[in-house]
C-alpha cells in the first residue's frame, strides 16, 4: 500500500488562558491515503474543525500546536518554518470553509482572486493563469466561466460563490483539500449539487478530501472512512460502512440512533442524555463516561486506546460486540 | 446608482436649506441688526428708515429667502465690528485656512494609515504598544496645549521656528499662498503639526482596529489557506477592505479639521477664518458667525458627497444596492 | 440568550445586569492593568482635590481685593525669586497659583460633569422617544442628529456660545457663563446617546415580551424605563466616560479661546490662556501647571474609559 497522503500521530492543541493551558485536541491521530474521502464527524465543539486549522497549521494565538507530528507525503510539516509552510498552504493543501458568503474578498473580482492564488503557487504568466483560472470555473460548472471571471463575489448565489470557493482550493492542484462544513450553509438542493462536485473532483483528481462535518448524511454518500470525535478525542475510526452498520463506540452508537433513517426503522430516535464537556472539564478515564450507559468502573480511571474491533478502531474499555449487541434485543 | 446619488444630493440640499434657516434666525433674531450697525445717538426716525431699507418689516419668509438669495450670491452683509462686507473678510482669509487645511490632512494621512497598517499587523508587538499608548496621550492632549507645547519647544527655546504668522505670501490675485515662500513653509509647520496631530491619531487607531476586524474575518482566512503572502493579504486584501470606513471618517475628519483650525489659528494668531470667527463670537459678529457657518456647512456637505462619490469605486456592492 | 432575557421580571432586569458586572472581566482587568489603576488614582485625586478646593487651598483666588500686583509672577519656590507662600508661583495678577489650579479644575470638573449630564439627558430622552414611538418623531429627532453629526462638536458649542453671548449681553452674561458653557457642550454631545438608545430601544421594542406588556396595557413609559433603559445602560456608560473627557477638553478650550470663564472666575482653560501670554518671556510655570492638570485629567479619563468600553462590550470597539 502507498504511504499515506497525510498522517497526523498524537496531535495536541492547547490554547493559553487565565488559568492556563486548555487542551482543545488531546492525542488525535489518523491517516488519510491518496485520493480517499476521510469523513470526521462529531458534535460542534468537539475539535473537528480546529484539528483542520491546524493541519494546514493557521491555529491563531491563544492556540498552538502543543504536541504530535503531521506528515504530508512524507514530509514533517508542523515544525516548518512559516514561508515553507505558506508555501505549502494551497500548493499541496486547499481548504474549503463553511460559509461561502464570506469566504471570497467582497471587493475583488473572483477572476482576479483566482489569478492572484494560481500565480503565488506556479510560474504561469498572467494570460496562461487567466486560461486555467477559466477552466477551473468550468470544472466546478460555471456557465460562462470567461465571463463571470469580471464579476464580484456579491453576484454570485451561495450556491455558486460555493463552486468558485472550491476552484480556487482547487487551484493549484493541491494532494489534500480540508472541507469544513462545506455544505452547512447551504440549501438542501444545493447541498447535493456540492456533494455530487466534490465527488467527481476527488475521483477525476484522485484528490483525497478530510470532511469535516456533523452531517452523518453527507458522510454516508461521499467518504470511504469516517472518523468520529469526542471533547477533543477520536472515538472510534475506520469504513464508513462499518462505523454506521456496526459501530463500537458507545458514543458511535448513540449518534447514528440521533439520526432518523440510518438504522432500521423501527429503532426509536434516541437521544444521548447531557452534553459535551467543554475543554477543561473533560472527566477522567473516558471523555465519554458521565454519559455512557454501559460505563463500568475502569472507565472512570483509566483513558482507553484506540484498538481495533473488527474493520474499525474504537477508544473504548466496554465496546458494543455484536453478541451483546443481539443479547441486549 | 443615479438614483441613490440623487438622493444624497437631495439629501445634501435639504442640509443646506436646514443651515440657512438655522444662520438666518441668529442673523436675524439674535441681537437686533439695526442696534448692531448704528450708534446710540441715532434718532429713531433714522432706524425707521434703515429698517425699511434692510428690509426687516417685509414678511419673515421674505426675508428669510432674501437671506439666502444673497448668500447664494456670496452676499453675508456687512460685520457689526469690522463695518465691511463679510464677503470681503472671509475671502481674504479663507486661503489661509484652506492650506493649513491642506497641510494638515496630507500630515495626518501620510503618516496616520501606514501606522495604522502596522500596529494592526502586528498587534502585540513592542513599537506597535507603544505607539497605541503614545497615541492616547495625543487623543487626550487639548489642541491648544499641544500647540503651545510646539511653541515653547521650537519657537521659544530652540528658536527654530516661527511661532505665529504665516510668513511671506505670494500673491496670485486672488489667492494669497505661502506655499511658495521659504519662510512660508516655515511658518506652516507647526500650525499644521498642532492640527493634523489629532487627526492622526484618529487615523491611526481608525485603520488598526479596522485591520484587526478584517483580518479576523473569513475571507482573509481563506486567503491564508491559499497560501498567499502576507504582503499580498494584508495590502491587496485587508487594507483595500478598511478603506471605506477609513475614507468616510478620513472625510469626516477633513470637516473637523476646518473647525480645530479656529484653535489652531488662535494659538498660533494665522490670520484665517477661524481666527476671524472666534473674534466674531467674542463680539458677538453675527454676520460673521452665520456666514462661517454657512461656509463651512457647504464644504462639510461637500467632502460628504465626494466620501460617497469614492465609496463608489472602492466597493462594488455598493454600485448595486444603494448602500451597504 | 435572548429567549432567557424574554421571560425574566422587571427587577431581575437590574439584578442580571449586575451580576454580570461583577462576574465580567471588569473588576479583573481593572486589577491587572497598572496603566488604568494609576488612571483611576490621579483622577479620584485630581477629582477629589478640586472638589475639597475651599477647605485646602492656601488662598481664595475668587476674592480679587486679597490679591496684590507686587505678587505678581513669582516662579515657584524651589526656584530663584521663589516665595515659600506660593508653592508653585503666581500669575500676573498676583494669585496663588495652586489656589487657582484648585478653584480652576472645580470649575472644569463641574462644567464636565453638568454638559455630560445634560447631554445624556437629552440624547438617551430622545433616543429613547425616536426609538420606541417612530414615526415622525424618529424621523425629526433623527434628521436633526444627522445634520447636527456634519458639524463638529467643538463648532456647535462655538455656535451656541455665540448666540448665547448675542442674545444675553455683556452684563447679563456675567456669572452666567458656567451655565452657557453647560448648555454649549451638553447641546453638541447629545446625538450619539439619543443614536445608540435608538438602536437599542428598537431591537427591544420588537421582542415578545414588550409586546405582551403592550398587550396588557403596561404604559410605555414603564416598559422604556424597566427594560429598555437597563439595557442601554453598558452603552451609555462608556459614552460618558469619553464624553466627560471630551467635555473637559471641549470647555477647556473654549476657555482657552476666550468665549469660556473669565480670568475673573478662571477654569483650567482659562490659566492657559492667562499663562500662554506669558510664554515668551519665560514665565513657564502659568501655563504648565494648568497645562499638566489638564491633561493628565483628561488623558486619564481617557484611560478609563477604553478600559471601560473594553471590559463592558468588546463589540463596541
Amino acid at each position: 500500500m502507498s504511504p499515506p497522503v497525510l498522517s497526523v500521530r498524537d496531535l495536541v492543541v492547547e490554547f493559553a488562558t487565565r488559568k492556563g493551558p486548555l487542551r482543545a485536541i488531546d492525542g488525535v491521530s489518523f491517516d488519510i491515503a491518496r485520493g480517499e474521502v476521510l469523513g470526521v464527524v462529531g458534535e460542534s465543539g468537539a475539535g473537528k474543525s480546529l484539528t483542520g486549522t491546524a493541519v494546514i497549521g493557521l491555529v491563531e494565538a491563544p492556540g498552538r500546536i502543543a504536541g504530535g507530528e503531521i506528515h504530508l507525503a512524507g514530509r514533517r510539516i508542523d515544525t516548518l518554518p512559516k514561508d515553507e509552510m505558506r508555501r505549502v498552504r494551497g500548493k499541496q493543501i486547499g481548504m474549503i470553509f463553511q460559509d461561502p458568503l464570506t469566504s471570497l474578498d467582497p471587493l475583488m473580482r473572483i477572476g482576479d482572486q483566482l489569478i492572484e492564488t494560481i500565480q503565488t503557487h506556479t510560474a504561469a504568466t498572467r494570460a496562461q493563469a487567466r486560461d486555467r483560472a477559466v477552466h477551473l470555473l468550468e470544472e466546478v460548472g460555471i456557465p460562462a466561466a470567461a465571463e463571470r471571471l469580471m464579476a464580484h463575489p456579491h453576484q454570485f448565489s451561495g450556491g455558486m460563490r460555493q463552486r468558485v470557493v472550491i476552484a480556487l482550493a482547487l487551484a493549484a492542484e493541491p494532494d489534500i483539500v480540508i472541507a469544513d462544513e462545506p455544505t452547512t450553509a447551504l440549501d438542501v438542493s444545493v447541498q447535493a449539487q456540492i456533494i455530487a462536485l466534490l465527488k467527481r473532483l476527488t475521483r477525476d483528481h484522485g484528490m483525497a478530501v478530510m470532511l469535516i462535518t456533523h452531517d452523518m448524511g453527507v458522510i454516508a454518500q461521499i467518504a470511504d472512512r469516517v472518523a468520529v470525535m469526542y471533547a477533543g478525542r477520536i472515538a472510534e475510526i475506520g469504513p464508513v460502512r462499518d462505523v454506521i452498520g456496526r459501530p463500537h463506540h458507545p458514543y458511535t452508537a448513540g449518534l447514528m440512533g440521533s439520526i432518523p433513517g440510518l438504522r432500521s426503522e423501527h429503532a426509536r430516535l434516541k437521544q444521548i442524555p447531557g452534553a459535551m464537556p467543554r475543554p477543561g472539564a473533560i472527566p477522567p478515564g473516558c471523555a465519554f463516561n458521565p454519559r455512557c450507559d454501559r460505563v463500568i468502573e475502569r472507565c472512570r480511571a483509566e483513558r482507553p486506546d484506540l484498538s481495533p474491533f473488527g474493520h474499525t478502531s474504537a477508544a473504548c474499555h466496554a465496546p458494543i460486540s455484536r453478541e451483546t449487541e443481539e443479547a441486549g434485543r | 446608482m443615479p438614483t441613490h446619488l440623487i438622493r444624497r444630493l437631495f439629501e445634501a440640499v435639504l442640509v443646506l436649506v436646514v443651515v440657512a434657516v438655522v444662520a438666518f434666525t441668529l442673523f436675524r433674531f439674535v441681537g437686533d441688526p439695526v442696534n448692531q450697525m448704528v450708534g446710540q445717538d441715532v434718532s429713531i426716525a433714522e432706524r425707521e428708515r434703515l429698517r425699511r431699507e434692510l428690509g426687516l418689516d417685509d414678511a419673515l419668509f421674505v426675508q428669510c429667502a432674501r437671506f439666502i438669495w444673497n448668500a447664494l450670491h456670496f452676499d453675508f452683509g456687512t460685520s457689526y465690528k469690522f463695518r465691511q462686507p463679510v464677503t470681503d473678510l472671509i475671502g481674504a482669509r479663507l486661503p489661509a485656512t484652506l492650506e493649513l487645511a491642506f497641510a494638515a490632512s496630507v500630515f495626518a494621512i501620510a503618516i496616520g494609515i501606514p501606522l495604522g497598517v502596522r500596529t494592526g499587523i502586528h498587534r502585540d508587538g513592542a513599537l506597535s504598544k507603544t505607539i497605541m499608548a503614545v497615541s492616547l496621550i495625543g487623543v487626550s492632549l487639548p489642541t491648544f496645549l499641544i500647540g503651545i507645547l510646539l511653541i515653547y519647544l521650537f519657537a521659544v527655546t530652540l528658536h527654530w521656528l516661527p511661532s505665529y504668522g504665516r510668513g511671506d505670501v505670494v500673491n496670485l490675485g486672488f489667492w494669497a499662498t505661502g506655499f511658495l515662500t521659504g519662510s512660508g513653509l516655515r511658518a506652516l509647520i507647526l500650525p499644521a503639526t498642532t492640527l493634523g496631530l489629532f487627526q492622526l491619531t484618529l487615523v491611526m487607531r481608525l485603520v488598526r482596529s479596522e485591520m484587526l476586524e478584517v483580518l479576523r474575518t473569513d475571507y482573509i482566512r481563506f486567503c491564508r489557506a491559499r497560501g498567499l503572502t502576507d504582503r499580498a493579504i494584508h495590502f491587496r486584501h485587508a487594507l483595500k477592505n478598511t478603506l471605506v470606513p477609513v475614507v468616510t471618517i478620513i472625510g469626516l475628519q477633513i470637516g473637523s479639521i476646518i473647525a480645530f483650525a479656529i484653535i489652531t489659528e488662535t494659538v498660533f494668531q494665522w490670520p484665517g477664518m477661524g481666527l476671524l470667527f472666534i473674534q466674531a463670537v467674542q463680539n458677538a459678529d453675527i454676520p460673521i458667525m452665520a456666514a462661517y457657518l454657512m461656509l463651512t456647512s457647504v464644504i462639510f456637505v461637500g467632502i460628504n458627497l465626494v466620501v460617497d462619490l469614492i465609496y463608489h469605486f472602492i466597493d462594488p456592492r455598493i454600485r448595486v444596492s444603494g448602500r451597504l | 440568550m435572548s429567549l432567557r432575557d424574554d421571560r425574566e421580571g422587571f427587577g431581575s432586569v437590574w439584578n442580571r445586569r449586575w451580576r454580570a458586572f461583577a462576574d465580567s472581566h471588569l473588576l479583573y482587568s481593572f486589577g491587572r492593568s497598572k496603566l488604568v489603576m494609576v488612571a483611576a488614582v490621579f483622577a479620584v485625586v485630581v477629582i477629589g482635590a478640586a472638589l475639597a478646593a475651599p477647605l485646602i487651598a492656601p488662598t481664595n483666588p475668587l476674592d480679587l481685593a486679597s490679591l496684590d500686583l507686587m505678587d505678581a509672577r513669582i516662579p515657584p519656590m524651589w526656584m530663584e525669586g521663589g516665595d515659600p507662600r506660593f508653592v508653585i508661583g503666581t500669575d500676573d495678577q498676583g494669585r496663588d497659583l495652586l489656589s487657582a489650579l484648585l478653584y480652576g479644575a472645580q470649575v472644569s470638573i463641574g462644567v464636565s460633569l453638568c454638559a455630560v449630564g445634560l447631554a445624556i439627558l437629552l440624547g438617551v430622552g430622545l433616543g429613547l422617544v425616536s426609538g420606541y414611538f417612530g414615526g415622525i418623531f424618529d424621523t425629526l429627532i433623527m434628521r436633526a442628529a444627522d445634520v447636527q453629526l456634519t458639524f463638529p462638536a467643538i463648532l456647535t458649542a462655538l455656535l451656541v456660545n455665540g448666540a448665547a453671548r448675542a442674545v444675553l449681553g455683556d452684563q447679563r452674561l456675567q456669572g452666567g457663563e458656567f451655565w452657557v458653557l453647560v448648555v454649549s457642550i451638553g447641546l453638541a454631545f447629545w446625538v450619539q446617546y439619543a443614536r445608540t438608545v435608538r438602536a437599542s430601544t428598537l431591537q427591544e421594542r420588537h421582542k415578545d415580551y414588550v409586546q405582551a406588556a403592550r398587550l396588557i396595557g403596561v404604559p410605555a413609559w414603564k416598559i422604556m424605563f424597566g427594560h429598555v433603559l437597563p439595557n442601554v445602560l453598558g452603552p451609555v456608560t462608556v459614552i460618558a466616560t469619553i464624553n466627560l473627557a471630551l467635555a473637559i477638553i471641549t470647555e477647556a478650550t473654549l476657555s482657552f479661546l476666550g468665549v469660556g470663564l473669565p480670568p475673573t472666575h478662571p477654569s483650567l482653560g482659562t490659566l492657559v490662556r492667562i499663562g500662554n501670554d506669558f510664554l515668551m518671556s519665560g514665565e513657564w510655570w502659568i501655563v504648565f501647571f494648568p497645562g499638566l492638570v489638564l491633561a493628565g485629567l483628561a488623558l486619564s479619563v481617557n484611560i478609563l474609559g477604553d478600559w471601560l468600553r473594553d471590559a463592558l462590550n468588546p463589540k463596541l470597539r
